[in-house]
């Protein structure tokens, strides 16, 4: 409990909290716990009264505390309401500015659907929090001033009503251990068959050309079979609160009824007067059953609370450090290790990147060519070895001078929905004239496809940039490598999985691209290597050759049968 | 599309909803008991007005007393059961219509597809489905019990006095107003919420996924920016679901407060003239707020059906639409041709092929080349029956292919799509899916030794156990590729269709795996589909798409002399590396 507290705080910490507006709520509140009892003791001196006459003035005064009830409970769900909105925009923006802070490596074990929940569903989960105590201890005092009242209406009955206490702490306590298990078990379900579903559904193809559509099924059901038991027992623990507070319910009219009846027959006290203690001390079972359910949705709440603080306790990129403002320079790799999880991926990897030349990079599939570019970016920290620019680690100069030194054209060329325009001035924070967007996107093969799209700039490039061919799309990703005029470029395979004629077209663009810049490049095709100034040939995470084309062709296995591949098409 | 949707009729019309009722196969056993057991509550609810006003109007009968305590734990065990039996029926009601529905979805011709995103279609499985389902559960065990409880409560207080039957009735038709009114501004300010919160969700989703890039480009304090507007607007949409709550419990004080003053008016005056007794003032005040609440219940049912019938309206709709059939002979020779005959298909009015005829004879190889939608991959599509041509006849040995079993042509082919779909789970539950006979790890890694996949295994130190991410995320393209190449060296299929088999492969890894197909599959029909045009003199027949239409097909040499498009393709593949140079 303890620690849940904390870890609450921890998600508060640095959110400037609204409290006016949680004075306030508590105050209505306190009011409204007050104007209850009132009205319900009245209710029984009508009921009392009307055995010998009515009297007008209670009955206003009734009414008027009906009003008065319901003003409250609307200013205090609109109050309440408001107060926890606000909190939860807070606490949405907090985890998404920590989330885009977190280095690349912590995304590599989760996935990006599970991360987007916590910025959705767990945030709303965990922003209950100040709503939850408010409500535990308002629906504490209005116990306290009910049963007052009790006790001044009947000091006896009231204080048997006591012995009902043990009861309700008893089942809250159960309640609330229950609840907390049976629901993280729940949500295990449900993650489970969603994330089934979810890539099934994807993979439809897939299933149907291999006939494997019964077996699917069977494993569906698995999943459905399993969720609907986690449900059933989720239903059961919430059943434990209403069987329980039935029972307290049930006990509390017992007691009243044998006591009262004797009461009554002593003439000790009035119908009426049984009638409002009877109604005056459901309320308090009802305020007992709030409590039980606050506390119940404080425990299930935890686990989306932990998740959260996972995510703010993670360590950030840190962006000290110089500013890049020294001329260009060489990049030196020197003894570089790195490892993804348990899996080394790059191992002892000593090379010079030399300024304003291209190095071109091929390798075998898991050769480790990608890891280095995103060593480069800095997206992860080597774990052995240094990068130094020039004579300077890089991890010297700040983050964002660093990344903004640098633009990469990736196989995968990421768009992301808007316009055309958005896209290519993603990231630019100077404003740009039109015939600047124009001059860049005509360098970079653009321009044309571009106008002859309906809606030209503003057209919509569609979820994943679907609405242009993959060669249009890596035309406008250079477009807006162009844009940033980066002094470090870096190619990933960026005319792989594109037809010729497509290929033709980027290439073009990228040459333009690549004009008085340091450039590395990824190469899948010998054509792309030809002209590079330098050639380093990777294999299973390490360096196997340095060299110029043509020294390579000469000295090198793999790229000699790299380049066979070339021979072997120009002789067909 | 070709097969356009057929348009969401709003209202649904009845025939269709109680089909849609019989094939869901609700769990009717348990709806039964929790439907006498609501019935039982409802009777023994009855009671309890009178019990408590015998009580209270100062009865001292030790009797009375008893009964009554009696009545109340016999109270307490029914309304426990009742939730305790109507829980598993509505749970396994979500199971069935879930399962229902996903088996429906397994089955659709995937033409549906096209026009519907199966990834949308999903939440019908998961929330609108439940969601309606566990709704009309509860209504179809509660309205009748309801409908009994306040019939019988209101000939109850009829026989104490009409007059008091008839306070109780003064304020229904402003109720039922007030709850349609409520129903559609609730309607519409969730659909708002829904929206908002989709809105961010899709947002975040694009983002989280393409990090990286906002990462090169230094972009966060942007995107954080956008990441705020997108949460301000679920902030104002939840605001006004907040407001709206304000309105109700306005209105929903307003309502009551009627309400009781015209009972407490009508009781007080009948008790003054002596028409009725104190108990059955007692009785009749605790009844009011029951019926009342009863009434609040039966209204809401029936606005309830109304976002019933709509959100299974879409499960119905799922429920329409063409399956895949089951029929067609299982009889097949072993050597088959494929024929294409003048084939024309398009996917709504966006023309793919046009009559495109050609023949792939049994145990030859055919490259199929062509610019990014010239209709290639619609070419395997037609031959696995994923789609129907619009005219023209796709042929297995002479048999056309729409009369074959889907079994029996299917599992003929071997097909490596485009993209290398893998599902996530251990490398050996990969690299083994769709293999129903048991596989050893050795011919595993024999198959994997042919595709250069074994050095990706021995990458893991749990070797074939090692996880895979849903999706195959956690591999490489090349991976990737590698991983589905072999998969079909294990299938060992008759029929090979290779979509771009190798695109994500460097070319040394692309030589190495196009010599195993070559090597493993020699006496083997395969169709490739590819962009890499050094493949081209491996094949036996090469066949050249335009704007899908079919522009030569033949011996690559002849080709080469004789088809323009092809010739263009290969200038543009060499003048690309020209430039290069």
């Amino acid at each position: 409990m303890i620690r849940i507290v904390k870890r609450y705080t921890r998600v508060f910490r640095n959110i400037r909290l609204p409290w006016g507006l949680l004075l306030l709520i508590v105050v209505i509140t306190v009011i409204k716990s007050h104007t209850e009892v009132e009205s319900l003791t009245l209710t029984a001196s009508i009921i009392d009264g009307t055995q010998n006459a009515i009297k007008t003035e209670e009955f206003i005064r009734y009414i008027v505390f009906l009003v008065l009830n319901s003003l409250l409970t609307i200013s205090s769900t609109y109050v309440g309401g408001l107060f926890g909105q606000k909190l939860n925009l807070a606490v949405r923006l907090k985890l998404w500015n920590k989330m885009m802070r977190l280095p690349t490596r912590y995304y590599d074990g989760d996935n990006a659907s599970a991360l987007v929940t916590r910025v959705t569903t767990d945030a709303d989960s965990a922003s209950q929090y100040f709503q939850i105590w408010i409500n535990i201890i308002t629906a504490v005092y209005a116990v306290i001033v009910a049963f007052d009242r009790l006790y001044k209406f009947q000091a006896e009955m009231a204080t048997a009503i006591l012995g009902v206490i043990p009861l309700v702490i008893g089942i809250t306590i159960l309640y609330s251990t229950v609840s907390y298990k049976v629901s993280a078990n729940t949500k295990h379900a449900l993650a489970a068959t969603m994330g089934y579903l979810a890539e099934r559904v994807r993979g439809l193809r897939l299933i149907k050309s291999f006939r494997m559509e019964d077996n699917e099924n069977d494993i569906a059901q698995g999943h459905f079979k399993r969720q609907c038991k986690a449900d059933i027992l989720m239903s059961y623990a919430g059943m434990i609160n209403l069987v329980g507070m039935q029972a307290v319910g049930c006990a509390t009219i017992v007691i009243s009824f044998v006591m009262g009846s004797q009461l009554l027959n002593s003439g000790a006290i009035s119908v009426g007067k049984l009638i409002g203690f009877y109604t005056l001390s459901s309320l308090v079972t009802i305020r007992a059953v709030d409590i039980c359910n606050n506390l119940g949705t404080f425990s299930k709440n935890a686990g989306a609370l932990d998740k959260i603080c996972d995510i703010l306790d993670a360590s950030e990129e840190q962006d000290q450090g110089a500013e890049m403002d020294v001329a260009d320079t060489d990049i030196v790799l020197e003894n570089v290790t790195f490892a993804y999880q348990q899996t080394p991926v790059l191992q002892d990897i000593s090379c010079v990147i030399p300024k304003c030349k291209v190095t071109a990079i091929v390798g075998t599939n898991g050769a480790g060519k990608t890891t280095l570019f995103k060593l480069l970016e800095r997206m992860y920290q080597t774990d052995a070895g240094q990068i130094l620019f020039g004579n300077t680690p890089i991890e010297d100069f700040s983050l964002t001078s660093w990344r903004k030194s640098f633009a990469i054209v990736a196989q995968d060329k990421p768009l992301l929905s808007g316009t055309v325009r958005e896209n290519i001035l993603y990231g630019v924070e100077r404003p740009v004239q039109e015939e600047e967007l124009i001059r860049v996107a005509k360098m970079a093969n653009a321009y044309d496809f571009i106008m002859a799209t309906p809606g030209g700039f503003d057209a919509q490039v569609g979820p994943g940039g679907s609405n242009f061919s993959g060669g249009q799309q890596q035309c406008i990703a250079i477009a807006r490598a162009m844009m940033r005029n980066p002094d470090y470029l870096l190619l990933d395979e960026a005319t792989s999985n594109l037809d010729a004629k497509s290929e033709q077209e980027v290439t073009v663009a990228l040459q333009n691209l690549m004009k008085g810049r340091t450039t590395v490049m990824i190469a899948h095709k010998y054509s792309a290597t030809v002209f590079a100034d330098q050639i380093i040939v990777m294999d299973g995470g390490r360096i196997q050759a340095v060299g110029t084309p043509e020294e390579l062709t000469k000295t090198n296995a793999y790229y000699r049968a790299f380049a066979d591949e070339r021979i072997q098409e120009e002789t067909v | 599309m070709a097969k356009k949707a057929p348009k969401e009729n709003k209202g649904m019309i009845w025939s269709e909803f109680w089909k849609l009722l019989k094939s869901m196969q609700l769990p009717w056993f348990w709806m039964l008991l929790a439907f006498l057991c609501n019935m039982f509550y409802s009777e023994v609810n009855l009671l309890l007005p009178t019990t408590t006003a015998g009580l209270l109007s100062g009865s001292t009968d030790s009797k009375v007393l008893w009964d009554a305590i009696v009545f109340y734990i016999l109270y307490t065990i029914v309304l426990c059961a009742d939730t305790l039996l109507r829980c598993p029926a509505q749970h396994f009601a979500v199971r069935n219509v879930r399962r229902v529905l996903w088996k429906r979805m397994l089955n659709i011709r995937m033409d549906y597809y096209d026009a519907n995103d199966p990834s949308k279609l999903m939440s019908t499985v998961t929330n609108d489905a439940s969601d309606a389902v566990r709704n009309l559960v509860f209504y179809i065990v509660g309205v009748i019990p309801a409908l009994y409880y306040a019939i019988r409560a209101l000939s109850t207080i009829s026989t104490y006095n009409v007059w008091l039957m008839v306070s109780v009735f003064m304020l229904l038709p402003i109720k039922i107003l007030y709850m349609f009114y409520i129903g559609k501004r609730r309607f519409k300010t969730q659909k708002g919420l829904y929206q908002q919160i989709g809105g961010l969700t899709g947002y975040l989703a694009e983002r989280v996924r393409n990090l990286s890039l906002i990462k090169t480009y230094t972009n966060e304090p942007q995107e954080l920016k956008n990441g705020e507007a997108a949460a301000k607007q679920l902030f104002d949409a939840n605001m006004k679901v907040v407001k709206l709550e304000c309105t109700i419990s306005a209105l929903a004080t307003g309502i009551g407060l009627a309400q009781n003053l015209i009972v407490m008016v009508f009781g007080v005056v009948l008790l003054q003239k002596g028409a009725i007794t104190l108990p059955q003032w007692v009785a009749f005040f605790m009844f009011s707020g029951t019926i009342s609440n009863t009434f609040d219940t039966i209204i809401s049912y029936w606005t309830d059906l109304k976002t019933i019938q709509g959100s299974l309206a879409r499960a119905s709709h799922l429920m329409n639409v063409p399956v895949e059939t089951e029929d067609g002979t299982t009889q097949l020779p072993d050597a088959v041709d494929i024929t294409f005959e003048n084939v024309s298909f398009a996917y709504g009015d966006k023309q793919a092929l046009e009559d495109v005829s050609f023949t792939i004879p049994a145990g030859t190889t055919t490259a199929v080349v062509g610019l990014c939608g010239s209709g290639k991959t619609t070419l395997i599509s037609l031959l696995e029956r994923f789609y129907t041509p619009d005219s023209g006849c796709v042929k297995l040995g002479g048999i056309p292919v729409s009369q074959i079993h889907t079994d029996t042509l299917r599992n003929r082919f071997g097909y490596v799509q485009q993209g290398a779909d893998i599902f996530g789970g251990t490398l050996r539950e990969a690299l083994t899916y769709g293999i129903r006979e048991a596989v050893t790890d050795d011919q595993i890694l024999e198959a994997a030794k042919r595709t250069g996949f074994d050095r990706t295994i021995s990458l893991f130190a749990e070797g074939l156990d090692a996880t895979v991410a849903p999706g195959g995320t956690s591999l490489s393209g090349g991976q990737r590729q590698k991983l589905v190449m072999t998969r079909e060296f294990l299938r060992d299929a008759d029929i090979l269709l290779l979509d771009e088999p190798t695109s994500a492969l460097d070319a040394v890894a692309s030589a190495e795996i196009q010599d195993s197909i070559f090597e493993t599959f020699a006496g083997k029909t395969k169709m490739i589909v590819t962009h890499d045009l050094s493949l081209l003199k491996k094949a036996d027949q090469v066949v050249v798409l335009d704007g899908g239409r079919l522009v030569g097909c033949g011996i690559y040499h002849q080709l080469k002399e004789t088809c323009p498009q092809l010739q263009q393709l290969l200038d543009a593949n060499i003048s690309g590396e020209e430039r290069a140079v």
